[in-house]
């Protein structure tokens, strides 16, 4: 395990940080050595999963988003997003039907069904007034 | 993001480049409203140069195309490759949605 990266950042819950948490999550996948495809749909998981906090646990009052990855040559690459606004359980919110029609589709939750889809494994938990996502992705 | 909106025969074609994200679908957005606004039904949203999008990019094309059809218009994309033809796919709209594989294809069918 000498090979492995330890990524920890916390900014504000904000969009604008956004470009700077997906820049250093791109950063770890590629000292990971991992295809650059793979890359791209690790880093949408994480936006969507980003702009799901921002949007829904920090409605109206700021806060801080903390993420922390880790990742190894030919091992999973894991991210914990942690954050300390209103319990938001993202798994909990229904797949959209993606068999409608164009017109009759739900404009939203299609960020979900990415993250869903993108990640080998995905789990929430709520402890100590902190909601807690982790993703892991399979090389 | 870079978006240049250029009228060709009565069509709208606007071509998006770099990153459609929750952080730049807004200027899209925006941006096709403004279309919408002055009357124009057919749209072309060239992607050739659209490196990455995400769930905001594609309900801002989604939105453009839903109020679109509501008056007999039409949304149409192009050079949809990728990445992005890749996040369509997964989101079940790319048979959905009317691709063509270059601008001069769509005008001719449009």
């Amino acid at each position: 395990m000498t090979d492995s990266k330890r990524l920890e950042l916390a900014l504000p819950a904000t969009m604008d940080r956004l470009p700077s948490f997906l820049g250093a999550v791109t950063h770890l996948a590629e000292q990971a050595g991992l295809d650059p495809n793979r890359i791209m749909m690790i880093e949408l998981a994480t936006e969507e999963a980003l702009v799901n906090i921002i949007k829904y646990a920090y409605p109206n009052e700021g806060g801080s988003i903390t993420l922390i990855g880790r990742s190894a040559p030919s091992e999973a690459l894991t991210l914990t997003i942690i954050d300390q606004g209103q319990p938001f359980d993202v798994l909990a919110a229904p797949d959209p039907d993606i068999d409608l029609g164009v017109d009759d589709r739900p404009i939203g939750g299609l960020g979900v069904h990415f993250m869903k889809k993108v990640a080998n494994k995905i789990s929430y938990t709520r402890n100590d007034n902190q909601n807690e996502l982790l993703m892991v992705f399979e090389p | 993001m870079e978006i240049v909106n250029i009228e060709k025969s009565g069509t709208m074609v606007v071509t998006v480049s770099g990153r459609l994200d929750a952080v730049t679908a807004p200027d899209l957005e925006k941006n096709l409203t403004t279309i919408l606004e002055q009357n124009h039904l057919k749209i072309i949203v060239n992607m050739a140069g659209l490196t990455y999008i995400s769930s905001a990019g594609l309900r801002c094309i989604l939105s453009a195309s839903k109020k679109l059809s509501s008056k007999r218009g039409k949304l149409m994309l192009t050079m949809v490759q990728g990445m992005v033809k890749e996040v369509f796919q997964m989101a079940g709209l790319y048979d959905l949605l009317t691709v063509y594989s270059s601008d001069e294809e769509a005008l001719g069918v449009g």
